[in-house]
């Protein structure tokens, strides 16, 4: 009785549950270099999409980290030399809370506080809405897909997502608005010009809310970024440059 | 003969979404474009055909009052098991599916199929049965994303249809799914109305 009613179901439910812990430890075993390997490679690769190489800059310092307001803040300078004097520019991870988990995105700025890019590493929105933040844009339609390749054009490379293109340009020291005039797409030159203007990013249509952590977390990003500047600016009576 | 039937069973006579009416949270949620669909697709039916096997070995020596418990951790294993993999060598389709891989685990189909099936019938034909129902779920889903995606983002597979047309918005949104979906359940019922009569 009690053998069969607690102890064998007990012991069944253990062997059950040491299978399966091995079998995915083991499966964990093989899939975690290559995960780590993937997240290290994203992270270069964002930088490399944030600080382009045909911009000039150099990273004179990788991955720094400090803590402000109890929070950890990572930001990476890079330099470049313009004319005699040295012109720096940063980039920094940062997140804010989305639809459905955080958005994180690496954001470049220059000293002016201009957006130089913007990439989002990591999200977990609605596939179709806010997943749209990472769409992008083929120059191709469907049609033009087939005939293009039947005719052996080579397949063009994928330009950065619609979404993460209207980031760069904007000014961080004003406010950036969200705009819902409809999306804007690579080739409507006119509501670029519009939107630079009102210093504004398209809201994804039915994805307000990811729009807004995007902005919000650029906006958080910048703030930390300053005081992080402040932090390691030698204090007054020292030559600034 | 009998291995097709579980699987014509799970495609048509039985399947999951549009006849038994189970899994909606995925299909609502994955059936925003193609190659979401085709992806879940694939990650489900292995979980299921995964699952059903198992389930139906260990089948006799689990009690009835643990089953539930013994059910879903098989379950989860396989999952995390796809999660994994995704991870590692499909970095993409994580990234488009996101969350609901992990999902996988909570979507009935799975849970109703070991219990349903898997418990009570051999290893062999419970693997066919989790072939069909996942092949079933998987047909339902990309017909159905077919549409969303064609009417509400007019694309196909990411590439866009017809350029500078606005699309349908409520077609990616959920209630364009049932739309979608009322549509399909009638064509099935038409259809084999037509077949009996």
């Amino acid at each position: 009785m009690l053998f069969n009613d607690i102890i064998k179901p007990a012991l069944i439910l253990a062997i059950i549950g040491f299978v399966s812990t091995m079998a995915l430890s083991h499966i964990n075993k093989i899939t975690k270099a290559k995960i780590e390997a993937r997240i290290e490679m994203g992270k270069e690769e964002a930088l490399r999409r944030v600080l382009p190489e045909g911009l000039g800059y150099r990273i004179v310092e990788k991955g720094k980290k400090v803590m402000i307001d109890g929070k950890e803040f990572v930001y990476s300078i890079a330099e470049k030399q313009e004319g005699d004097k040295k012109v720096r520019a940063y980039a920094f991870e940062t997140s804010k809370a989305g639809y459905s988990g955080q958005v994180r995105s690496v954001v470049s700025v220059d000293e002016a506080g201009k957006i130089i890019a913007l990439t989002v590493i990591q999200q977990s929105e609605t596939p179709g809405l806010g997943a749209r933040s990472k769409e992008a844009a083929s120059n191709e339609t469907f049609l033009q897909h087939f005939r293009n390749r039947h005719n052996g054009v080579p397949v063009p490379p994928p330009s950065p997502p619609w979404f993460e293109q209207q980031f760069s340009g904007l000014d961080t020291a004003r406010p950036i608005a969200i705009s819902k005039k409809g999306e804007w797409r690579a080739d409507n030159e006119a509501l670029r010009q519009g939107l630079v203007a009102e210093n504004a990013v398209s809201a994804i249509t039915g994805a307000t809310i990811t729009t807004r952590a995007v902005r919000d977390s650029v906006e958080e990003g910048v703030r930390l970024l300053r005081k992080a500047i402040e932090m390691e600016t030698p204090p007054p009576g020292e030559k600034k440059k | 003969m009998k291995y097709l039937k579980l699987i014509t069973d799970g495609v048509w006579n039985r399947n999951p979404i549009l006849v038994l009416g189970i899994g909606m949270c995925p299909t609502l949620a994955v059936s925003t474009s193609v190659s979401n669909a085709l992806w879940m697709c694939v990650a489900t039916t292995f979980v299921l055909i995964c699952s059903n096997m198992l389930v139906s070995m260990v089948k006799r020596v689990v009690a009835e009052h643990i089953r539930i418990p013994i059910f879903i951790t098989i379950i989860a294993s396989f999952v995390t098991i796809v999660e994994l993999s995704l991870k590692a060598f499909q970095p993409q389709v994580d990234k488009a599916l996101g969350i609901y891989i992990p999902l996988i685990v909570v979507n009935c189909i799975i849970l109703g199929r070991s219990e349903e099936f898997a418990s009570k019938n051999p290893v062999v034909d419970s693997a066919f049965d989790g072939l069909g129902m996942g092949l079933g779920f998987g047909f339902t889903l990309v017909v159905l994303a077919f549409f969303r995606e064609l009417l509400g983002s007019n694309k196909l597979f990411g590439y866009t249809l017809i350029p500078g047309m606005q699309p349908s918005l409520v077609m990616i949104m959920a209630p364009g799914a049932f739309f979608i979906l009322g549509f399909m359940l009638c064509a099935m019922n038409w259809i084999k109305s037509r077949k009996k009569g």
